[in-house]
């Protein structure tokens, strides 16, 4: 319960970064989305308990604070909850490094959810939104971004692993 | 001691005499050492003294420095901020109707929607559907209305499509966005004449944008084989990726 009340406090600090501070820093193409990547955390390494609905949450958080129809974006995260729930053994016991493609695959899992969301909240638009487009400007600071995320959570985790023992 | 002994003799000669005189030839070297010694130890304490000061000084002249760096990106920025606001001020001025300057104070959490948030809301005179401008060109319109803040949809979001003109040919278009940092302008007939660099305007049939407001340029113009219309595609006058302060007018419906 601990483990969930303290994702909760990261994803809103994750969600308040993304909304303010980092566009602000990053270049435009490139839009820095933290919960997505700790979708990704979430999904890969089954802590806490209860990651998706955390995803969902703070996918419905997202729709909220962007204005967007309620419940797009956390359909986006559960969608991609499940297709990197399955690598969840093979991730951490056998090879880290597929954490860099993933990551880079990530937006792309996302932009289909999105052209199918799009093509039945718009049916009648004149020509589909350049989703693709934005999955491909956003995989290359994905793939840099899920590397610091990754690395400060391992950090934590292994602090927090050490506080215990110590205990 | 061999030295001062040396020179105590030569004084108490006076400096007359045989012995006075040999005396002094022997100790005015030793003289010379003694006081190169002295003069050379003092200078280093000097020099020492200097340093350890010299060392102070630097310190503070960096840490002033440093102060005097940072007053200086203040001042720049409040000179940018100053020169922004100026300009926001004269397009005010320029435009018809009552406007609301306010800020943009967040973006849209996510890649697949385009929107901002703004400082501004109901108390401060901003409503629904109310135009979103900069003195560069349009940046959309408001959508949801708060009692101090509100959301605007960015012209390039897919959700966004204003009612247009080429401003040289003054062909009516419709200018949609798709999530890029360009727009579509769609329902440009084959063979009507459009450039790169035309600039597109709102033509205030939609009943949300005043007329000739700039939308931005074109950039690219294709023609693809058994296609109805062309596509062309417009950069957005409003540098929408670096949005900081924007002027909100009264909605179409409210505009004498």
């Amino acid at each position: 319960m601990r483990g969930f009340l303290a994702w909760t406090g990261f994803l809103v600090c994750a969600l308040g970064l993304q909304t303010t501070l980092l566009p602000l820093l990053v270049p435009e193409p490139w839009r820095p989305d933290l919960t997505r990547i700790l979708t990704l955390w979430l999904a890969l390494t089954g802590v806490p308990r209860g990651g998706a609905v955390l995803a969902a949450g703070s996918g419905l958080a997202v729709d909220l604070l962007s204005g967007g129809p309620l419940g797009f974006v956390a359909l986006l995260r559960l969608l991609l909850y499940g297709v990197a729930r399955p690598l969840r053994g093979v991730f951490f016991d056998h090879q880290p490094l597929w954490l860099l493609p993933l990551a880079a695959a990530s937006p792309f899992v996302e932009a289909a959810g999105a052209s199918v969301l799009f093509h039945f909240s718009a049916p009648d638009a004149s020509t589909a939104p350049d989703v693709w487009g934005v999955a491909l400007r956003q995989a290359p600071g994905d793939v840099i971004l899920v590397v610091f995320v990754f690395l400060v959570l391992e950090m934590a985790t292994a602090r927090r692993t050490r506080l215990e023992v110590a205990r | 001691m061999l030295a001062v002994t040396l020179g105590l003799l030569a004084a108490a000669g006076g400096g007359a005499g045989v012995w006075g005189g040999r005396v002094g030839l022997v100790a005015t070297p030793f003289q010379s050492a003694v006081r190169g010694l002295v003069g050379g130890v003092a200078a280093m304490v000097d020099r020492y003294l200097w340093l350890v000061d010299a060392k102070t000084e630097a310190a503070r002249l960096r840490r002033e420095a440093a102060e005097l760096r940072q007053e200086l990106a203040r001042v720049e920025e409040v000179f940018q901020e100053n020169e922004r606001l100026r300009r926001i001020l004269e397009f005010r001025d320029a435009l018809e109707g009552s406007a609301v300057a306010a800020r943009v104070v967040g973006r849209s959490a996510t890649p697949w929607l385009r929107t901002a948030v703004l400082d501004k809301g109901q108390e401060q005179g901003v409503r629904m559907d109310a135009p979103v401008l900069t003195p560069d060109g349009v940046v959309g319109r408001v959508f949801q209305v708060g009692r101090s803040a509100s959301r605007v949809l960015l012209l390039t979001d897919p959700n966004s499509a204003v009612d247009a003109l080429i401003q040289r040919t003054r062909a009516q278009v419709v200018v949609e966005g798709g999530l890029g940092a360009t727009c579509r302008v769609l329902y440009l007939p084959r063979g009507e004449e459009v450039n790169p660099g035309d600039r597109v305007v709102t033509s205030g049939l939609d009943g949300v944008f005043p007329k000739g407001l700039l939308l931005g340029e074109v950039v690219r113009v294709r023609e693809e084989p058994g296609e109805v219309f062309q596509r062309v595609e417009l950069r957005p006058g409003a540098d929408l990726g670096r949005l900081e302060e924007v002027l909100v007018l009264a909605p179409a419906t409210e505009t004498p």
